[in-house]
């Protein structure tokens, strides 16, 4: 089917969502940009407007999902109108596939605007703008568009489907923040002796720090000293390590570190749309209609197994009498559609039997 | 073929077999519950049967029962929706039937009232050209003269077309001298699958004496005591029947009533 068509769809069905989404961003790139000061910043504050874009940068992954991934589905399966959607010769697969070119392509390059600046200091590249790039904004957005679409096909309800992609995004966001971006790689260390302390070199990531011992690996601390007044003077004068460390990720990495994040979630949204299709395709209730039917081969061998099978896995249907004398399995009236008058106007000779098998 | 209903230890479909030949108008015709859209859905392809399978040759159209369609397209927008998402599509036969009903193109799916939809979903299903068409009580928000009219016209597709009509319904009146067959369906089982009109010829309602047993061979539907007589309903072909016995044909609807209670 043609990608011009489902293009059409998406506009005609979604283009108050998309309208209203586009518009937040671009408003979100424009109070980015033009707050950025650079080294200029008064006072080292932040104006407000710059305030507002980067709150937007930061949910933007989260308004994709909920706007735009969750209703996808949702919306069709909640008000039915998928027997409307699926019901053409336009596969369910091919239908969605359409739809998520227009709004992953725009949410990719939506991402790309909303991460170049962070209204702020801008070109100044620091681990607390991490989120403030380009490629970290795609991934997000790709993200959550792929949660809001699957968790659409789940619930089956959109305003379910809205706040429970709001919450799983979030969710996945804090973990990958709090938890993972910190150990993409190992960790540098700086060690110093107790006449010193330990300098994290410029911009560097600080990640962890504590004693070091004599092999310069961290050491714990024991009981004795973390019941003493000075932890420091206790650890010296025990011997228990010989200096303090200091574990950072150096800002030569950020770039990398972006790129590896961008990467992770494009995986992890791979995956989902994987995970969609398969429900689409095979289950979830929805099979798509007119393409896959042929008349074929009947196979009553097949049928009549799996009809056998059915009273033993619920009892009552053994022992309820058959409401008819007539046989109910194999009634057949065969067709003959050939010799009809009307079969000439069709396209294909094609007998239209339908034929339902027990 | 049977379904399990989602969700619930429930068959809403068992062993239902049947076959239908082109260019046939049936009418599926049960009681509320009794699985008349659940087997609509299977042959639409939007339910999977748990076992068997449908077969349909040709291409399929569904109007649900609902008459589900976009709120906020305009009439129009269905029309190019169809274009647009179809292989095959008439836009005259589409337009013809709204212009059939005078529907407004401008109005937007959600002010159009509820029979005006059901043209709408209608026009847009017949311009698809099926060579299937399921439709799912279709005359429910009808008036009606509409409801006769669109009968007509749909028995009209089916001539000229070829088309194969199902559609299901709880009135009985609305099949009569439009299906030429019968799916009669109870509880989620096929009770009665053949010709209208065979059907009719086949049931034969005998009246006499107070009998515990038939009078004549063959299957009884429904038997009835009162005081001092007894009617039988019985599939027996036509079997003639001596005095004091009297025997009569049965109207379509005595004999949907009189298998549906049967089936309970």
């Amino acid at each position: 089917m043609k990608l011009e068509s489902l293009i059409w769809l998406t506009w005609r069905q979604h283009r108050w969502s998309l309208v209203a989404v586009v518009a937040v961003a671009m408003a979100a790139v424009y109070g980015l940009l033009t707050t950025e000061a650079g080294d200029r910043a008064l006072n080292n504050s932040m104006p407000i407007a710059g305030f507002y874009a980067l709150m937007v940068q930061l949910a933007f992954g989260a308004v994709v999902g909920s706007f735009w991934g969750a209703p996808l589905l949702a919306r069709e399966l909640e008000e039915r109108t998928y027997f409307v959607a699926w019901g053409q010769d336009v596969t369910p697969v091919q239908w969605l596939r359409g739809k998520l070119i227009v709004f992953g392509g725009l949410a990719v390059l939506l991402g790309a605007l909303v991460g170049n600046g962070d209204g702020f200091v801008g070109a100044t590249r620091s681990w607390g703008g991490f989120e403030a790039n380009s490629l970290v904004q795609v991934g997000y957005a790709v993200l959550g568009l792929s949660i809001g679409v699957l968790i659409g096909l789940l619930s089956r309800h959109v305003v379910t489907a809205m706040a429970a992609t709001l919450v799983v995004f979030t969710a996945v966001r804090v973990f990958l923040a709090v938890m993972v971006r910190d150990n993409y790689l190992p960790s540098d260390r700086v060690i110093a002796r107790w006449e010193d302390t330990p300098q994290v070199p410029d911009r560097g990531l600080e990640v962890a720090r504590g004693f070091a011992g004599p092999d310069f690996e961290p050491v714990a601390v024991p009981d004795r000293c973390v019941q003493a007044i000075n932890e420091n003077t206790c650890m010296r004068n025990s011997k228990a390590a010989i200096g303090t460390y200091i574990d950072y990720q150096p800002i030569e990495r950020l770039l990398l570190f972006q790129i590896i994040e961008f990467v992770l979630c494009a995986l992890i949204a791979a995956a989902l749309f994987a995970v969609i299709f398969r429900l689409l395709r095979n289950g979830g209730g929805w099979k798509p209609s007119r393409s896959h039917r042929r008349i074929g081969p009947l196979v009553p061998e097949d049928s009549v197994v799996t009809a056998e099978a059915e009273p033993s896995s619920e009892p009552e249907a053994a022992a309820e009498p058959e409401p008819r004398s007539e046989p109910e399995s194999e009634v057949a009236v065969e067709s003959g559609g050939e010799g009809e008058p009307g079969s000439g106007d069709q396209t294909e000779p094609e007998t239209a039997a339908t034929r339902t098998e027990g | 073929m049977s379904v399990v209903a989602a969700d619930v230890s429930k068959w809403s479909l068992r062993n239902v077999s049947f076959e239908l030949p082109p260019g046939s108008v049936t009418a599926i015709v049960g009681s509320n519950g009794s699985g008349k859209t659940t087997l609509l859905n299977v042959l639409a392809g939007h339910l999977e049967p748990e076992s068997g399978h449908t077969s349909i040759a040709g291409r399929v159209a569904y109007v649900a029962q609902h008459k589900p369609m976009y709120k906020s397209f305009k009439v129009a927008n269905v029309l190019q929706f169809g274009r647009r998402m179809n292989e095959v599509w008439d836009n005259d036969r589409a337009e013809q039937w709204l212009d059939r009903y005078r529907i407004p193109r401008k109005l937007q799916i959600e002010d159009l009232s509820g029979g005006q939809r059901t043209h709408v979903v209608l026009a847009l299903a017949l311009g698809s050209r099926p060579d299937v068409l399921l439709l799912d009580e279709p005359l429910a928000e009808l008036d009606p003269l509409a409801r006769r009219k669109v009968v007509r016209e749909l028995l009209t597709e089916v001539n000229d077309n070829g088309m194969t009509l199902i559609f299901s319904t709880h009135v009985v009146a609305e099949i009569g001298g439009v299906a030429d067959r019968l799916l009669l369906m109870s509880n989620g089982r096929l009770l009665v699958d053949g010709e209208t009109d065979a059907l009719l010829e086949e049931h034969v309602l005998y009246t006499g004496p107070h009998a515990s047993k038939s009078p004549v061979e063959g299957p009884v539907v429904l038997a009835k005591h009162g005081r001092s007589q007894s009617s039988y309903l019985v599939r027996s072909g036509g079997t003639r029947i001596d005095e004091p016995w009297t025997a009569r044909y049965v109207t379509l609807e005595e004999l949907v009533v009189a298998h549906l209670e049967r089936g309970q």
